[in-house]
Order: structure tokens, then sequence, then C-alpha cells
């Protein structure tokens, strides 16, 4: 952020740099990207370097796999997706549902902590994001190609530019590099990293080895940089500088390898060795980074002899994976964009689109999708001294009642249920009858033990009515209550009453 | 009923050998594995049989060892233990623990066994196998030993990578608090634990800013430099042992000659809990004041060392070197001059860091014994000594002491000066409001002192204070809370009765309600729902 800040205000855009945005004038650009987005009004300035420190002095920095309570109702953990330094997948969670997110992940064995996978498990939600931009493009392929391209160009004494971003990426390409050019016999070849963040990201990249990959953490226990480059510094041969100006002057030799933003080629220093090289055929431009077309990156400098390589290098994931991570994961249901997901336009082939086998929701820009979620229960805290008077009978095998009186008190969405205070006793507290009563053991217990032997029984399959000697008394039976109706005779309304009592158990 | 058991195997009562058991919920953890620097027989390393005489192993009894940070009287034990005894299992510590401990342990061994001749000792290669055994955890990454145990590290800013651990099995939790210097990075959450485990090595001591230990640190050194200067040219030194550097060596330590920042080193490395705000004006003014032009030294090899890790973990350090490494990498000296055994009898003042703190024995003790006699010279403490140390005996005001059977008569002048990042008498306090235990366990101090601050705690806070000697068990009863699946339904119409006008009547408690329901338990599972379902 602090880069692009840097390369956008170096050079402010003057007023009459807006003019495009007159409607007279809009209608008349050619077709094309700008004139497809109508909401070009509501576009804002780029944020300045005060904007991003209000913003970061808002975040409040976690650990992977450290887990953070929201209002005691939801849970947040970061896990590692293995991207790039401090990356990471979400799992947002409440005592009973799951939502995994998982964004830019990367599979690949590079410089940061590996991805974890076994958490991100059986979630009722998995919501996909963040694949690869370059599908097709084999990272380890791509970077052997750029290794040779650069060799080539270097030893026809043509110079090397790699427009790229300062950090990601960039780690495993200096460490790659590095290797290449020792065994390329190339090694007096000197390598140049301009970025007003240049010197930062270096030194930063080399005091988080908590967060780097098994291999690279090792090395401070002996202690040694876990990045190569702090030794490609040290022998001179890779120099970093703020920007082209200052001390970059004073030591620059040719051929020789840059690498310096924007990979755009719309501002920074990437611009200044278009124009400086671009005019040479010996030249080459080496695009790593898929974020942006190459060809549309390059038409401005039009004509162009230096060659122009395009060898993305993106570790996220791709389809393949993505879908052999869907199918591991497992989860109920999978939320993703529209445009991964198998469509007319996708042959069902499955390193072209996602291939969810299971229930999917497609998400296109401003449009919320709904996904019912179980919530029939909360979590409540039983007080240990109100748990312990409970006795809980034994209705079935392995099922036991019991009912509870307490009192139940609810802060920060946390509830506890507490032993009623001494002499308080609620008016409406009766038993309870548990179990299902059985028609056929009720009419036997009528029979066998009172003589009774006039019964009638009526209803459907749901709801039986008993209808006792002849009306004297009615005994509606369904699975949520037993009633006892129109009996006179109070004996024998005690008889039913007892009888009910018996077959149920009471709790 | 529920308990937590704990049981210190050693640092009951005494500073060293740190090693705590704790039972709950089935599961046994051991904290801190150290040996103590007052013995040189058995008496060194915690007794173990205390364990195994149960008829378990080690690996079959203990679920895991935590080790708090990489002081030797913390985890000095812990080859023996693991190679030596046996263990097996998991040992947990933070990243720069694991990356010094190691080191310390090196050291340790060589001066036991090549210094000293000892046999039975463990080895280098013990050394290699037991950090393999060690597993890493970051700060506040809720790490699952197992389904049922969790730990969770919170940064303690002692020496670097010390860290207190909250342990975790179901509801019952405790936290270990070793090794907590006292300020606003050094944090853990209200988590209310069953039990929590303190160190109480300054139990009676409040200490003044570390700004004024500083300067008065400062002003003892350059006024006994001007002293000779003016007098005569005469030899004059003062070793500093370096406590952090003591047990454990990542003292950087440090030092200008003219130019580098004096004062910024003493404050955040020999503390190495760098936490106050610094005034870069307060250095250059005390440097240029102290106009110190003679050389300073610190001992080699180890120390260069630690310094290396230093630059590696600045991440583990205070906000402000954080911020400003890229420009000027606190840990980068440029006018430090490492220590050679010949400088001994250089002629002219100088200024010695070395270790180890305790002058129990290695370089520290090797210029004390040269020095001692002439009264120019001066001797600054920096740290606690544990009993049974030369450093203990010359605190106490020994003036004649017996070092490798020789007399010593000790002329020099002594100065102490604390600048060992444990949490004192207020910082424990403040620990103890912030974590809000139910009890409170100390270790890691001294008998009386103990008592004065368990007296203290039990006034303040009223929660029951324990002091356990070696092998006197707390047992600690806890009612756990049970949790139980509750129908929104029911929640919902119990909760609205908490609102309605008729509250009052309904219940006598303010804010709550009654609630009436069937438990239901089916296996497992416990569920409050509604009578009618």
């Amino acid at each position: 952020m602090e880069e692009l800040s840097h390369y956008i205000y170096r050079a402010p855009p003057t007023d009459h740099s807006a003019q495009w945005k007159n409607d007279s004038l809009w209608s008349s650009l050619p077709d094309g990207t700008l004139k497809e987005s109508s909401d070009f009004h509501n576009w804002k300035e780029l944020y300045t370097m005060e904007g991003i420190q209000k913003a970061i002095s808002r975040i409040q920095p976690i650990s992977y796999s450290e887990t953070i309570d929201l209002f005691h109702h939801v849970k947040v953990t970061a896990l590692s997706s293995g991207f790039c330094l401090g990356s990471c997948n979400w799992i947002i969670e409440t005592e009973y549902n799951k939502v995994a997110y998982i964004s830019s992940s990367s599979t690949f064995t590079t410089h940061p902590c590996p991805m974890e996978r076994a958490r991100l498990k059986s979630a009722d939600i998995l919501i996909m994001s963040g694949l690869t931009n370059a599908p097709s493009a084999n990272p380890d392929t791509m970077l052997a190609e750029l290794c040779t391209r650069m060799a080539q160009t270097l030893k026809n004494g043509g110079n090397v530019l790699i427009p790229c971003y300062p950090t990601g990426v960039l780690y495993d390409l200096l460490e790659c590099l590095k290797a290449y050019l020792d065994s390329a016999n190339l090694s007096n070849v000197p390598v140049y990293f301009i970025s007003p963040v240049a010197k930062s990201s270096l030194s930063f990249s080399n005091i988080f080895a908590e967060w780097l990959c098994d291999a690279k953490k090792t090395k401070v226990y002996l202690p040694e940089q876990p990045f190569p480059h702090a030794e490609f510094i040290k022998s001179g041969r890779l120099r970093h500088f703020p920007n082209i100006h200052g001390d970059l002057g004073s030591v620059y030799q040719t051929p020789c390898v840059v690498f310096t933003g924007h990979p755009s080629l719309r501002c920074g220093d990437s611009v200044h060795f278009m124009e400086a090289w671009g005019g040479s055929s010996k030249n080459a431009v080496i695009f790593t980074e898929p974020d942006f077309e190459y060809l549309h990156a390059l038409a401005p400098y039009q004509p162009l002899h230096m060659k122009a390589y395009y060898f993305p290098i993106d570790p996220r994931l791709n389809f393949f994976v993505a879908n052999k991570l869907l199918n591991e994961f497992a989860p109920r249901c999978l939320v993703t964009a529209d445009s991964y997901l198998p469509s007319a336009a996708h042959s069902q082939k499955e390193n072209v689109c996602l291939q969810p086998e299971m229930q999917y929701y497609g998400l296109t820009r401003g449009r919320a999708v709904t996904i019912p979620l179980d919530g029939k229960f909360q979590k409540i805290m039983l007080d240990p001294e109100l748990a312990s008077k409970l006795l809980p009978q034994e209705i079935f095998p392995g099922v036991s009642v019991t009912s509870v009186l307490g009192l139940l008190s609810s802060r920060n969405n946390q509830h506890t249920l507490a032993p009623l205070p001494p002499h308080h006793r609620p008016h409406t507290v009766g038993k309870l009858l548990w179990g299902e009563l059985s028609i056929e053991a009720f009419v036997q217990a009528l029979r066998d033990q009172h003589g009774i032997v006039d019964v009638v029984i009526e209803g459907t399959e749901e709801a039986k009515t008993l209808n006792i000697l002849g009306g004297k008394a009615t005994v509606l039976i369904s699975p949520e209550k037993t009633t006892i109706r129109d009996c006179a005779d109070d004996k024998l309304r005690a008889i039913l009453r007892d009888l009910v009592f018996r077959l149920l158990v009471q709790v | 009923m529920a308990e937590i058991r704990a049981v210190p195997l050693g640092a009951g009562q005494d500073v060293g050998r740190s090693c705590i058991l704790v039972s709950m919920g089935g599961k046994n953890i051991m904290l801190d594995c150290g040996m103590h620097m007052g013995f040189n027989d058995e008496r060194r390393f915690p007794d173990f049989s205390y364990i195994t005489d149960s008829g378990r192993s080690l690996t079959e009894h203990l679920d895991c060892v935590i080790i708090s940070h990489f002081h030797l009287d913390h985890c000095g034990a812990l080859p023996y233990f693991s190679e030596m005894c046996g263990y097996d299992g998991p040992i947990f510590m933070t990243h720069p623990t694991k990356a010094i401990c190691p080191i310390l342990l090196e050291d340790y061994r060589k001066i036991t066994v090549d210094r000293k001749g000892e046999q039975n000792f463990f080895t280098s290669q013990m050394i290699k196998d037991c950090m393999k055994k060690v597993v890493t955890v970051n700060l506040h990454q809720a790490v699952k030993v197992d389904p049922d145990l969790e730990i969770k590290a919170y940064y303690a800013g002692h020496v670097l990578g010390a860290a207190m651990f909250q342990v975790k099995v179901h509801h019952q939790s405790i936290v270990y608090t070793i090794g907590v210097c006292y300020s606003r990075s050094a944090w853990i959450d209200k988590c209310r634990p069953d039990l929590l485990i303190t160190e109480s090595t300054y139990a009676t001591t409040i200490r003044d800013s570390k700004r004024c230990r500083e300067r008065d640190f400062l002003k003892k050194i350059s006024e006994c430099m001007e002293r000779d200067g003016k007098v005569s040219k005469q030899h004059t030194s003062h070793p500093c042992p370096v406590d952090s550097l003591t047990a454990s060596g990542p003292d950087p330590s440090v030092c200008s000659g003219k130019s580098s920042g004096a004062v910024y080193l003493t404050r955040d490395i020999l503390a190495s809990s760098p936490h106050s705000p610094h005034s870069h004006s307060y250095t250059l003014h005390t440097r240029e004041r102290m106009n110190l032009l003679h050389p300073i030294y610190f001992s080699a090899g180890l120390t260069e060392k630690a310094n290396h890790y230093y630059k590696l973990f600045i991440s583990w350090t205070n906000q402000n070197i954080k911020n400003t490494f890229v420009q000027r990498n606190m840990f980068e000296f440029k006018h430090i001059k490492p220590f050679d055994r010949s400088y001994i009898d250089n002629p002219g003042p100088m200024v010695v860091f070395a270790t180890p703190g305790m002058l129990h024995a290695g370089l520290s003790l090797q210029i004390f014994k040269k020095w001692a006699e002439d009264e120019k010279n001066m001797l600054i403490m920096p740290g606690y000594c544990v009993a049974g140390t030369v450093g203990h005996k010359i605190l106490s005001g020994h003036k004649k002491i017996e070092i490798d059977k020789k007399m010593v008569t000790v002329r020099l002048s002594v100065q102490y000066m604390s600048f060992s990042a444990h949490a004192d008498a207020k910082g424990i306090m403040q620990l103890i409001r912030q974590a809000d235990p139910a009890n409170v366990m100390l270790v890691h101090g001294e008998a009386a002192k103990m008592d004065f601050l368990r007296q203290k705690i039990m006034q303040e806070f009223g929660v029951h204070c324990y002091m356990p000697a070696n092998g006197e068990m707390v047992s600690i009863a806890t009612k756990p809370m049970i949790s139980v699946d509750v129908s929104r339904s029911l929640l919902k119409r119990t909760q609205e009765q908490i609102h309605s006008p008729l509250a009052k009547k309904l219940c006598p408690v303010r804010g709550s309600a009654t609630m009436s329901g069937l438990l239901v338990m089916r296996n497992e599972v416990r569920s409050l729902n509604t009578p009618e379902n």
C-alpha cells in the first residue's frame, strides 16, 4: 500500500487529467474497459500515507490458530493459507455451526507456513475465493522458463526488467535467481531491487521466522537469516534502492536484472525502465504477475523493440487442486463466485471450473445469498450445585430424563442456570409425565385390575378415543397429551388417573 | 467434585530448578524443568522419581512439558529428563526459547563436564536429541495437545521468548506466569483460571522506575572511572555480571565507548524487557555526560551468538525497536569489543560485562578473583543470586570468600542493582487482578518473602494463596460448570419474562428469571427442552 501511494503521489495527478469524466468526452472514448465501468463518478482518490497509518492503527494483530471470541457468540480463528507471509483462511463458528472462508491459498512449497487443512474440514458453509489468475500455468515450469529467458538475454548483453510487487513471490524469485545465476555462470550480473519499501520489505521478511516454512524456520536456530537474500545483499550482488534518482546511478552497470514496480507499468519506476530499455531488442521485460493483462500493460509503449515474455507465477489454488480440496473438506454447502462454477460456457472439465459435489450457491457482485442454518439450540451452563441435585431417571436404555427448575441469567450472550434462591417457589410447578401411553397396556390393566371390560376404541392412528363403560368416561390419547373427559364418577377418575401415572414416567 | 493438584518438584519456597507438576481433568502437565545453581550434586535437578515411583514411566504419566523461558533454572534439566530419564512426549516452548535454550545447555554442559570434569552428565548429542522433541508455539496460538488439553502462550517479557502459559482441560484452567515483566505488552485476558501459579522472586520489592535504575547504573560506572582517571592511571575494572546472561545469555550486552547507546542497551537488553517508551534525547544526553572513553568489553562467543538471535527475533522485542529496526538495528553494536581472557591484566580502566551473573563459574568468577582485592575496582551485581553461589555471598556482605579452595578478600566496592526483569510485588498484584484467578500458588522465591506476599494477596483479593514446599501437594477443588444445549424457544420464552412487567412478581432476583424445563440425556448429549417437546 505504501509503495502504491508513493508511486501515485510522487507525480500527483493534475486537474485536467480528470476531464475524461465529462460525459461528452467519455462517450467519445473508444470501447474498452473504461467505458464499461459506469460508476466512475464514484471513484475515490487513492489513500495517502496518513490514511494507511490510520487504518493500520485499528488493526489488532493475531496469531494463526488464535481464537478470537466475538461477543461470546461467534468465534473466529485464522489458519495459515500458505500463500504469503501471514496470509490466512478463516473459521467463523458458533457452538453449532461452522463457516470456513478460503481465500488466496497455496499448496505449493514456497516460503510461508504451509496451508493448514485439518480444521477446514466438515464446515456447514465453505466460502471459496482467490483462486489463481493463471490457472493453466504451472508456477514451477514458469519459473524455469523465466530463468532460461533471463540467462539468454543476459548472455546476449541485454538487461532484464521484472515488474513486480515488492513482497510475496518476489522472495522466492530472488532465492531461485541467486541459485540460477550461480549455476549459469552469471554470478557477476548485478540485481537491483528498486522500490520505496525495498529495504523494509527485505528486512522484515527476515525477522518473521515464525511465519515461515519449516526449512526456513529451522535456519534461525543456527542462527542464520531465513532468506538467502540477506547473503545476496552482503555479497553486493543484490542491491536495493528506494528510487532511481539516488545512489543507483553510482553503482549502475549493465547487463543487469531489475525488479521494480508497479506491475501494471502505469506508475512507479518500471515506467522509467520501459522507456529507457524499450528501444533495444537485446533487452527483455518479463511479466510474472497475472493480475494485469501484459499486452494491455505494454500498449502505451508500442512500438516496442524489447522482448516481452509472460510467465505468470501465481501459486494460488487452481481448479484441479481446488476440486480435490473440496472433496477433502466436504462442506455441507459451498459458496463461491459465479465465474468459478460450471456453466454452459465452461466445458465440464475439472481443471477449468469447480465441480462441487455438494449443494452450492453462486455469488455475484452486490447480491446477497441467504443460507439457512440449523439454530434449534443454544448453550447454557448448569451451575454445579444445581446439577448435583438433579436425579435423572432412565426411561429408555441410554436415555435419562429429569425436570429442571432454575434461575436463568443471561450476560454477554452467556446463559447460566443457577439454583433458585431459598424460599422462592414459583406457583406453577408440577411433575411432568414422560413416555408413550400404550393403549393395549392401558386396556389390559383396566380389565385385569379393575374388571372394566367395556372399552370402545375409536379414532385415528394419531389420536385415539377410549369410550369407557358406555360413556361414563372418555380418555383422549394423543402423542402430546392424555385427557380424561366427561367423567362424573370421582372414583373412576382416580382409577384412570393412577393408571396413566403408572404407565408413564414421572420426572 | 473435580480438583486440580499441583506439586512443585523444584522452586517450592526456593529459587532454582523450577519444576511443577499439575494434574487436572485426568491430564498431567509439567511446568518447567530447571536446574539449581546452588548445588553440584543430584540436588541440582528436580527429583523425577516422584513420578516414576508410581510405577509409570515419565512418558506414560505426562501429557506434556511446558518451558516458560530459556534460563537454566527453567530448562537446565531438560536433556537429563528427556534423554537420561527417558521422557519421550512433547515439550512446548516458544521459538526464541527453542533457539537459545540449546546454546545455554551446551555452555552449562561444557562448564560441568569439560572444566569440572564431571562424569555421567548429559552429552551434546543428548541436547540435540532433546531439542527434537520440542514443539514450538506462537504467542496466543491455541495449541491442542490432544482433544481435551489446550495450551496458549502469552508474552511475558522477562527475556527474549519468555511466555506465560494458560493450560485448559475442559472447563478447568491454570495460568503459569514465570518471567513476567509487567508492562503494557505483558498482559493476559481476564481468563479467570482456577489456579494461577506465579513467581515471587522479588516478592517484597517494589522497584523504582527502570529509567532511574539505569541512570544510577551509568552514574556509578562513570564515577568510578572518573575517580581513576584523576587519581591515577591505575588498573581499574568493573566486571558486571549480567543476570540475563547468566542463566542464559541473551544478553547481547553491550555497550558503548563513545557513541553507541549505552543506556538504550542497558535498558532494553540487560533488562531484556523493553517496553518503556524510549527517549532518544535522554540517551544522547547521558552518553555525552558520561563521556566514557575507556574500553567496554563483552564476554565473546556466547554473547555474540545470543546477540545474533536478538536480531532475528526482533518481533519479540518492543514496539520501538521493531519500528526503527529497518533504519537502525538496535542490536548491531559498533562499539562493543569482545573480551579476551588475556585482557584481564591490561592496564587502564575498563568495563567488562561478563557472565554468569551469580558468579558461580565461568568468566565472571575468573575476573572477580583477579580484581576483588583492589578497592578501586567495582562490582555491579545486576540481579538475584541463589543461595550457595559466590554472588550470594558477596551480596550478603562476606569479606572473605573461598573460591576453588583459596581465600579471596573482597575489597572492591560492591553495588547491587536489579536489572533483572522479574515481576516485583506490584507487577504480581497487577497480574492477579488482570487474570482474576480463584486460587494463587507462589513458587520461585524465598519462604519468608513469599509469606509476606501471600498474606497480601489473600487480603487484597480474598482468594486462597498457597506456597507449597518441594514435594508438597496443593489440591484445589473446582466446580466445573456443565454445558447443556438449551432449546432456543425455551430460552427465549424465559428471557422474555425478564423484561416483562411482571418480572418482579415472577422472580425475586433482578435480571433473572426462573426457567423450568426438561433435561434429556441421550448418551453424551444433554439438552434442555420445553416440557411439551
